[in-house]
């Protein structure tokens, strides 16, 4: 079966619903459908992402981040971190422990050290995402978080399948690049009940039209994706990589640059991404 | 047409595209130009809201005598037709805010020496310094060819990077080649006009 033929048969297996989660998502998902309630008490949320050490640790760690805690006063209780946070970021750590699972669904040692490579660069563009939204952009950081953390869904998704494609991702995943990510990445976002506004963004990824100055939500996805250190191992396939080469992305923001702004922020960044990836 | 309430993949199909060595200026209708080592330069007048794109390269000279200074012209001359026109059209200078894209690598050199590209961008980047219009906007270098959306009527530039692959480089690349040879070419009629006293 060529690559061509392979995307579109994961892609309408996406489209008509068939998506498995990993079985240890359960209290992730749980959590979400718990956020969803208005009446949603925050103890028993706290109870509930107990249960998920995984989750409960990047509560923690997220709370007591420079980008969260500045004034640097340690929390120990979930309780009181998810106040911190509030629940837009609890929404996205829960997503977070979704799509981290998703990496581990193949069997193939290969396929999932490209999994690992794509969950570093997942977090390195959510953590990305997030400041590009609170400075440049002026776009809602949670949602740039959320926006972050999902935006490589499909990908995670495809490489999920991939060991029932002999070859797949051996191959020019060059078709994969736009629409065949697009068209998975969106049945797999609305299988986890994703926000209008998140599926807006991804759709502003998936065309791949940076405006600039950057404004939207979809572009500070986009430009957190240009702008992680840690490249898509799924781009490079698809012949996106740098390969090496400098770049020059400048924007003026007021009397700032896009790349001073980025360097003063490079703490907060780091210790976000740092939290995400462990 | 209200293009810019359009998603941008729509303002794509309206656009009117600049070859390379050409410019156009409107107040109307979307311009888009297909880069590859090339550069272009989007230039906008907020007030009397017009605006205008160019797409050239800096033609290597060789060891000719004088060949850096041709090809600055060369340059020179991209640049300038894009600002006269403008100015044609009633924009003020002082106005002007730019911003430009493209000098992507998209077929590997052998290194060492800056790549065509970049001496693209560090063309535009310079001659805009030089005549004091900010540049607000810049995505260069890299291995990608861009497309470019500009709308000359509120300056907005969306910018995107492309998958190029072989074929679709050697294209671009050909085009390029093709535009690069028309530079270099000594423009004989002008020769023919000149007459001595």
């Amino acid at each position: 079966m060529d690559v061509r033929t392979a995307l579109d048969t994961i892609a309408a297996d996406a489209a008509r619903g068939d998506i498995i989660f990993p079985t240890h998502t359960d209290i992730a998902l749980r959590v979400q459908r718990m956020l969803d309630d208005p009446d949603c008490a925050i103890d028993a949320l706290g109870k509930l992402v107990a249960a998920e050490p995984i989750l409960a640790a990047r509560v923690l760690g997220i709370a007591n981040s420079i980008a969260c805690n500045p004034g640097g006063r340690a929390i120990g209780d979930l309780k009181s971190a998810i106040s911190r946070l509030g629940f837009a970021t609890l929404r996205a750590l829960a997503a977070s422990i979704i799509v981290r699972q998703m990496k581990e669904m193949s069997n193939d040692e290969e396929h999932r050290a490209l999994a690992a490579r794509l969950w570093e660069h997942t977090a390195h563009v959510a953590a990305l995402g997030r400041v590009i939204a609170r400075r440049v952009t002026r776009q809602n950081p949670d949602a740039a978080f959320f926006a972050g953390i999902v935006h490589e869904v499909g990908s995670f998704y495809l490489i999920a399948r991939a060991s029932a494609f002999p070859g797949l991702l051996a191959g020019d995943l060059e078709a994969w690049h736009g629409e065949g990510e697009a068209r998975v990445g969106r049945a797999v976002l609305r299988a986890l009940e994703v926000p209008a506004d998140i599926l807006a963004a991804m759709e502003t990824l998936w065309s791949g039209f940076l405006a600039l100055p950057p404004s939207s939500l979809g572009d500070t996805l986009l430009l957190a994706d240009e702008l992680a250190p840690v490249e898509s191992p799924i781009d490079a396939l698809a012949g996106m990589s740098r390969k090496g080469m400098d770049v020059e992305l400048e924007v003026l923001i007021d009397d700032e640059t896009l790349s001073s702004i980025l360097a003063e922020s490079a703490a907060e960044v780091a210790s976000l991404s740092a939290v995400m990836k462990g | 047409m209200d293009y810019a309430s359009l998603p941008v993949k729509d303002i794509e199909r309206y656009a009117r595209n600049v070859q390379p060595g050409a410019w156009i200026v409107d107040s109307e209708r979307p311009l888009s130009t297909l880069l590859g080592s090339c550069v272009t330069v989007c230039l906008f007048d907020p007030q009397l809201k017009v605006g205008g794109i160019n797409h050239f390269m800096l033609p290597d000279m060789g060891r000719s005598k004088h060949g850096d200074v041709d090809s600055m012209l060369s340059g020179n001359f991209a640049m300038e037709a894009l600002l006269n026109s403008l100015l044609a059209k009633g924009a003020k200078k002082v106005r002007l805010q730019a911003k430009a894209f493209g000098g992507g690598t998209i077929i590997d050199t052998d290194g060492g020496a800056p790549s065509i590209g970049m001496r693209n961008a560090n063309f535009a980047k310079e001659w805009l310094q030089r005549e004091g219009i900010p540049l607000t906007s810049s995505d260069f270098l890299g291995p990608w060819s861009r497309k470019i959306i500009f709308l000359p009527f509120n300056g907005d530039a969306f910018c995107k990077r492309l998958v190029t692959n072989m074929a679709n480089a050697e294209v671009i690349a050909r085009e390029e080649r093709a535009y690069a040879a028309t530079l270099l070419q000594k423009p004989k009629s002008i020769d023919k006009k000149i007459e001595l006293f």
